[in-house]
């Protein structure tokens, strides 16, 4: 069998002291895309945060890899440059720095990291523009500083564009749907449904089962009070959508 | 005033009376000068040479040759600035303008009686180890308009202390860009006295990227209904440079606005002071006035030091201001790096963005690209250096 995408063993991490993961296991194979579900304060964006290796999160236990790679040793631009994205729940608005130096700036790093020659300024801004169009996000976004002032559904497709830009192999999705209005999340769901591939894998954590009808899941694992208590394919989706996580909850303790 | 002469004898008294200001005074609490020792620099030596394309030169405070300008801009003689030079900035309450009147050397003096669009250049470059005291006066008249950028650098444990009365009459506008770009071994001080008449504009940017101890004092006089002040600065300090930016606004008329930015970048040991007082006089109704001071402290060995005032003495106003002292924003850090951005280059970009604004302010394109790129320069030098 061929390396997994993804491995998660035991993971456990805290915020300020306080354990959130507590003993996560997860396997994505390569080219699967995962829906993690769970209420409130289960622990979702903890495994976001703990994936792409923010500051605060502190892991105390288990192992996580990324094609066969020690994920958790690596920085956050390490995993960024080698393929993993994370789509934010709130993309952060950034005043003063223009969409263009941002993206430029982060395409240049990833094909450096690859040791792929650099793009000028009229190479990347063609690539931009091909990318901008093929997702609707309007070209005078890429002037504007990022995320600055933008509509809910604008950072999220914005944050897609990004995505096209970098090509990963691993995306998280925290919460896409966060924000967006049925339109909105439509557009944003299809986008991201077509960046899907043999070659990429995806890990959809999301509270709602609407955002799984237009990206469908291979396998569906529902997290409460820190870890997996039930794993299943895209019907548990709906299942969970009747019944809600409270049958779940005697389990987590 | 009248005489020169006797200007110049009054200032030479204030000073002698009062001497370089310590922090015993208010206003120069954060700001000691009185140990420096730079009066007993030996005063610049006059000095000529050609005039330079397209900028007015200044060397040590000394204007070199006859410099082009813009038509419905002239260059005045002293005599035609007699009746109003100090009256903006008088030497009697602050030591180091009685300097500057006691000792400066040239004058400029510019009138502009038209709407000019091409905008007036000052290079003004200090040279060794000496001690000058610049002037300027400029008078915008009614209804006329000025773009005025200075730059000011040179090299030189020099004493720069510059003395600037600007009169806007009414509906006059002056659009001033100052990068204070000194060597870092030269201690800057510069005053600048703002009266501005009904509906007049001023919009004002201020970079401080050199010294080793700069002082800005900004004096603005709002004396007509609705003239309009907006005042944008920024400091980029390292090293064991000393910034202070001291503004005071006086409202004394009604309806006037008044904006004020300060946004200050703080590495390794550097000192940032930012005093700003709003002041209202009675009649200054209906005055919406804003102040703020803004700093990112890169090192925790860097200070800052804060103090915004209001005085207000009118009862239909209204005042806005705050001062923040923080760290680079860590969700803004997250989300670059998240995209492969690593730490340096990331706090680089936000860094620009902070400071960048300031520059953004600038209305002429030309003026705008070349405070940003001296900017990107010194922010580059900074962090290659930290990368070392």
């Amino acid at each position: 069998m061929s390396v997994p995408m993804l491995e998660i063993r035991g993971l456990r991490a805290e915020i300020d002291g306080k354990e959130i993961l507590k003993g996560v296991d997860l396997v994505i194979p390569t080219g699967e895309v995962h829906a993690i579900m769970g209420p409130n304060g289960s622990g979702k964006s903890t495994l976001s945060y703990v994936l792409t290796g923010r500051d605060g999160y502190e892991v105390t236990g288990g192992e996580a890899y990324y094609k066969g790679k020690d994920l958790l040793a690596m920085s956050i631009e390490e995993r960024a440059c080698e393929g993993v994205f994370l789509a934010f729940q709130y993309p952060v608005e950034i005043p003063g720095v223009t969409g263009v130096n941002f993206l430029k700036t982060a395409v240049n790093a990833v094909r450096r990291h690859h040791g792929r020659p650099e793009l000028d300024a009229m190479q990347f801004m063609k690539l931009a523009r091909t990318k901008a169009k093929e997702l609707g996000v309007p070209e005078d976004m890429l002037k504007r500083a990022v995320n600055t002032g933008f509509s809910g559904g604008e950072k999220k497709r914005y944050d897609a564009l990004q995505a096209a830009l970098l090509d990963p192999s691993l995306m998280i999705l925290d919460e896409t749907d966060s924000g967006l209005d049925v339109d909105a999340l439509r557009i944003v769901a299809e986008g991201v449904d077509r960046m899907r591939g043999p070659e990429r894998s995806m890990l959809v954590i999301t509270h709602y089962q609407r955002i799984l009808d237009y990206i469908v899941p291979d396998r569906v694992h529902v997290l409460v009070g820190g870890r997996i208590v039930e794993s299943g394919d895209q019907t548990l989706a709906r299942e969970l959508e009747k019944t809600g996580y409270a049958q779940f909850q005697g389990k987590a303790a | 005033m009248t005489d020169i002469s006797e200007f110049r004898k009054l200032g030479r008294d204030q000073f002698e009376k009062a001497g370089l200001p310590s922090r015993k005074l208010e206003d120069w609490h954060y700001t000691d000068l009185s140990q420096s020792g730079l009066t007993q620099l030996p005063l610049a030596e006059e000095m000529r040479g050609a005039a330079q394309a397209g900028v007015i030169h200044l060397v040590n405070g000394f204007l070199q040759g006859q410099p082009e300008l813009p038509a419905g801009v002239v260059l005045e003689g002293l005599e035609a600035a007699a009746g109003r030079m100090g009256t903006l900035l008088s030497g009697a309450d602050r030591a180091v303008t009685a300097l500057n009147a006691g000792l400066f050397n040239d004058a400029l003096v510019l009138r502009v009686s038209a709407k000019v669009e091409k905008p007036v250049e000052i290079l003004s470059e200090t040279r060794g180890d000496v001690q000058f005291h610049g002037r300027l006066l400029i008078v915008v008249e009614a209804g006329a308009s000025l773009t005025l950028s200075e730059i000011h650098r040179g090299s030189g444990s020099a004493l720069a202390n510059w003395v600037a009365e600007i009169f806007v009459a009414e509906g006059g506008e002056l659009h001033h860009v100052k990068l204070q770009d000194e060597a870092l071994e030269t201690t800057h001080i510069a005053a600048l006295g703002l009266e501005l008449g009904k509906g007049a504009k001023y919009k004002g940017a201020l970079l401080h990227l050199g010294s080793k101890l700069a002082r800005q004092e900004v004096y603005a006089l709002m004396a007509g209904e609705g003239a309009d002040f907006s005042l944008d600065g920024g400091t980029l300090a390292v090293g064991t440079q000393h910034i202070d930016n001291t503004t005071r606004v006086i409202h004394r008329a009604p309806g006037c606005p008044s904006h004020q930015l300060f946004k200050t970048v703080l590495d390794e040991q550097a000192h940032g002071v930012f005093q700003g007082t709003l002041f209202v006089e009675r009649p200054g109704q209906k005055t919406a006035a804003y102040q703020m001071s803004r700093a990112l402290m890169l090192s925790d060995r860097a200070a800052m030091d804060n103090k915004p005032e209001l005085e207000i003495y009118a009862d239909d106003v209204k005042c806005g201001h705050g001062a923040t002292i923080g760290d680079i924003d860590e969700t803004a850090l997250f989300y670059l790096k998240s995209r492969g951005i690593d730490d340096s280059t990331a706090r680089r970009l936000l860094i620009e963005a902070f400071l960048g604004e300031v520059a953004a302010t600038v209305e002429n394109q030309a003026l705008r690209e070349g405070l940003e790129e001296r900017l990107y320069d010194k922010l580059g030098a900074l962090f290659g250096r930290k990368a070392a």
